[in-house]
């Protein structure tokens, strides 16, 4: 594999409504945080380069776009992903218990692997008082799946640059392994593309 | 995680169809509230892909005649008095005649599961998925060393054939202590049947069983229509200009095939392959050259052709000094119109449509999406709900309200009794009553899906996506069109090809286009057969079924729709995606004039909110933007660079 060639991986990001993913995304790549909970209109794919590992990564970090408020997220948002973040509030015990649905449900829609799949999980909202779930209750639903844990607060930027390093370094170590690289020779189609000289 | 749905929106879209899906995103875009239905649990409606269990799924229910009648909550109460009521089909009826073969051994697959498959025995988890994703994955090398192991604990059958005996599911005398020699054990006949006969069959492919497609499931996305994009059609450019390009990548279609005298051939049709074509004499290539170079400017040279306006274009080819074999080329692969229907006109301007796309990205017109045409709908959907449209699956509406005055609808009433108002309703077909629907005349598609196991056109490069139109021997009837896609298209699992047939139906699909698999393929299982058959691909299961085309259909054809209520078509039959796109936006007119239709989304770096602050973000950060042309426009002229660089990448 060509070191000096950027490697680009798709990250998706899941879980219930409200848990903070959008802004998890936004701190991370932005540093920025707004308090006010809105739908963010218009920015479902966020990127950002990194160097791991001696190579420079670029994430594809996409964001829900809200689909998963009735569970109808698109298959595409699936597809084609080298790393999943799972986001519970931990000040909501409902959005805990829901991982498992959450996990499975990806599990189910991605093309299996010989190894694990990339994947960390991020309980969001710890600068808040009302824990719902323990930093342990968490930690041993994690120990089961084998997943790296990460207690985060987008809003006072804690842990957030590690849990994305974190993941983006496994699912890097995850795309050396596969193959099927050659996936990654596809179009991408931009307004600014130059159509070539006509062959005719 | 239990939401309320908001009663007012509006607009309303029913189907999460093509044309529908433009729609909803063009109005979410615009700023309205959308509300995004699908009674289905799966994105796409006639226009979904699935992977090979659901498909299987897909069939039986459309093979299944009994409508189930599910319980809908009463929502007599819910209408006003001065108001009625239109109900809204029960059951899709769009489906029939759905037959499914299945070549290899399908009792060796019997107990077989798809990899990744969640097990419900919690001890098995994600260690079995591994385990028979790591053997489906690998290949011979690693089998190797397992099926040593797994020979000590299983009697084995006779390498090379199908070992259904082997297959049996799981051995109850295996414990679960050694999980992934279990699953070795249900999937090796696998590695058997692929280690094995290249040895003892001459130079055959390995041999794919029905138990490894239906292990590799996963990787199938198969879609319900068959098209490819046009380099410079209206939904590419849909896609670049709202920027829904962002969400799908795609493939070149590499090659254009013929079917001419029992035989498929490439069809040279871009300066460069005409040039490097070894099929065609000199002469043949300055006739063609000479003849293409005039369609793309044929409207300067009225002279060539005035005569022949009240011709056919097949009539038209005959006076061109063009060899037998260039005018099927031109009629049936470049320009793909009727021999008898098509004008001399009508001809030109497809050929020049063709040529016009050449070199666009690649060699050919065409583009096909990763994963499939079903991925297109989606990513029109995802726009609509990162513009704030609300999406719920699994979402059946009962009936539409109108009101008894104005004759408008006001409102929809859904599987659970909710009444939800809005001032727009967009309803794809088959979610239309029988009643509304008495007076429309419908069309169909006749559709096969076939996995095979080798290229109609074995070259060295293996993975090509290519088109073959096979023109139909009685001359009137319609040519079947046939998409092969290889398995870097991610369509179907590797060492297998994923061929698309369709064509108007005159009769069943199976009736249409049963004649024209048989010419291309060798439909016997397993059997040794005449060396001429051994030379076809074969086929390993293959799918027919006649699906309801309902476009081109007038608006007043459907009986009682009020004004504010617009219909959208399934698929047609086309090759590419016009009608779609065309609909989508003349609806969208209809109901906004004055709006723009899809402008670019802004950056996915520019953040905007709904509220108070607007809070565009720099550009000037390390992220690349999207509208950076990207590197990977990367197809070269010469086919045979593509496959090579492919497999340098295959470790």
């Amino acid at each position: 594999m060509d070191a000096s060639k950027k490697v680009d991986l798709k990250i998706i990001i899941i879980g219930a409504l409200g848990v903070g993913k959008t802004s998890l995304l936004h701190q991370f790549v932005h540093k920025t945080f707004y308090e006010d909970y809105r739908t963010t209109l218009g920015a479902s794919i966020l990127t950002k380069v990194l160097v791991v590992d001696n190579t420079s990564l670029k994430l594809q970090i996409w964001d829900t776009g809200g689909q998963e408020r009735f569970r109808s997220m698109v298959s595409t948002f699936y597809k084609g992903s080298d790393g999943c973040m799972l986001a519970f509030d931990v000040t909501d015990r409902e959005s805990f218990e829901s991982l498992d649905n959450w996990r499975d449900d990806f599990l189910e829609k991605v093309i299996p692997r010989e190894q694990d799949f990339p994947m960390v999980l991020l309980g969001n909202k710890i600068d808040l008082c009302d824990r719902q779930v323990s930093k342990e209750m968490a930690s041993s639903w994690c120990k089961e799946k084998d997943i790296p844990y990460f207690e985060v607060s987008a809003k006072n930027n804690i842990n957030v640059v590690e849990a994305f390093e974190t993941l983006a370094k496994q699912a890097l170590a995850t795309y050396k392994g596969i193959f099927e690289s050659y996936l990654t020779d596809s179009i991408k189609l931009t307004p600014n593309d130059k159509p070539k000289k006509s062959c005719c | 995680m239990a939401d309320n749905l908001p009663s007012e929106f509006d607009v309303v879209v029913i189907g999460t169809g093509l044309p529908e899906s433009i729609i909803a995103a063009a109005c979410a875009r615009s700023g309205q509230r959308v509300l995004h239905v699908d009674s289905k649990n799966y994105y796409g409606g006639n226009w979904a892909s699935f992977s090979f269990s659901g498909l299987l799924s897909w069939i039986k229910e459309n093979q299944q005649n009994t409508g189930i009648s599910d319980e809908c909550e009463d929502w007599s109460k819910l209408i006003l008095e001065n108001e009625e009521v239109i109900s809204l089909s029960k059951k899709d009826k769009t489906i029939q005649h759905v037959e499914d073969f299945c070549f290899g051994d399908q009792d060796s697959a019997e107990n077989v599961e798809e990899a990744g498959a969640l097990l419900k025995l919690p001890a098995f988890g994600a260690s079995d998925v591994d385990g028979v994703a790591q053997e489906s994955e690998k290949e011979c090398t690693p089998m190797e060393n397992t099926l040593a192991e797994v020979e000590s604990q299983e009697p084995e059958k006779a390498a090379g054939t199908e070992p259904a005996g082997t297959v049996e599911g799981s051995d109850p005398e295996i414990t679960t202590e050694n999980e992934s020699s279990q699953s070795t054990a249900v999937g090796e006949s696998a590695p058997e049947t692929g280690s094995a006969p290249s040895e003892s069959s001459a130079q055959g492919p390995k041999k794919i069983t029905y138990a490894q497609i239906v292990r590799e499931g996963r990787r199938f996305n198969i879609d319900l229509v068959s098209k490819l994009l046009y380099s410079r059609g209206l939904l590419i450019d849909l896609l670049i200009k709202s920027n829904v390009s962002r969400y799908a990548e795609f493939k070149n279609a590499t090659r254009i095939l013929a079917f001419r005298e029992g035989k498929v051939e490439q069809v040279p049709c871009s300066r460069a392959d005409v040039f490097n074509s070894r099929q065609l004499t000199m002469v043949e290539k300055r006739m063609l050259m000479k003849f293409l170079t005039f369609c793309l400017d044929y409207e300067q040279h009225p002279e060539e052709y005035q005569d022949y306006e009240n011709s056919t274009f097949a009539q038209f080819l005959s006076t061109r000094k063009l060899t037998p074999s260039l005018q099927h080329f031109i009629l049936h692969s470049i320009a793909m119109v009727s021999e008898t229907e098509c004008s001399t006109l009508e001809g030109l301007q497809a050929t020049k449509k063709f040529l016009q796309c050449l070199g666009r990205y690649g060699n050919t017109p065409f583009l096909f999406p990763l994963y499939g045409q079903g991925e297109i709908p989606q990513c029109f959907c995802r726009l609509c709900a990162v513009f704030g449209g609300i999406y719920c699956l699994r979402h059946s509406v009962q009936c539409l309200v109108v009101d008894k005055e104005s004759g408008r609808c006001k409102a929809i009433v859904d599987h659970f009794g909710q009444r939800i108002s809005a001032n727009y309703f967009i309803v794809e077909d088959s979610y239309l009553s029988e009643n509304t629907c008495t007076n429309v005349c419908y069309r169909q598609i006749s559709r096969a899906v076939l996995i095979t196991d080798q290229s109609v056109l074995n070259t060295d490069a293996e993975q090509q996506v290519s088109i073959l139109t096979v023109p139909s021997e009685d001359v009137g009837k319609p040519a079947v069109c046939v998409i092969e896609l290889c398995s870097s298209t991610m369509t179907c699992m590797k060492e297998t090809y994923l061929v698309h047939l369709t064509c108007p139906s005159t009769k069943t699909a199976r009736e249409d286009l049963e004649p024209v698999v048989q010419k291309l393929f060798n439909l016997n299982a397993e059997k040794e057969t005449e060396n001429e058959e051994l030379e076809k691909p074969r086929v390993l299961w293959a799918v027919y079924f006649n699906m309801r085309d309902s476009s081109g259909v007038e608006k007043k054809s459907y009986s009682g729709l009020p004004s504010n209520v617009y219909v959208c078509s399934g698929p047609d039959s086309a090759l590419g995606n016009d009608c779609a796109v065309k609909q989508a936006e003349t609806i969208f007119h209809e109901m906004f004039p004055t709006e723009e239709f899809c402008p670019p989304a802004p950056n996915p770096e520019d953040i905007i909110y709904d509220e108070d602050e607007i809070a565009p973000e720099e550009a000037g950060l390390s992220n690349s933007t999207e509208t950076k042309p990207e590197s990977s426009t990367e197809e070269s002229s010469s086919g045979g660079s593509t496959a090579v660089k492919k497999e340098d990448n295959e470790e």
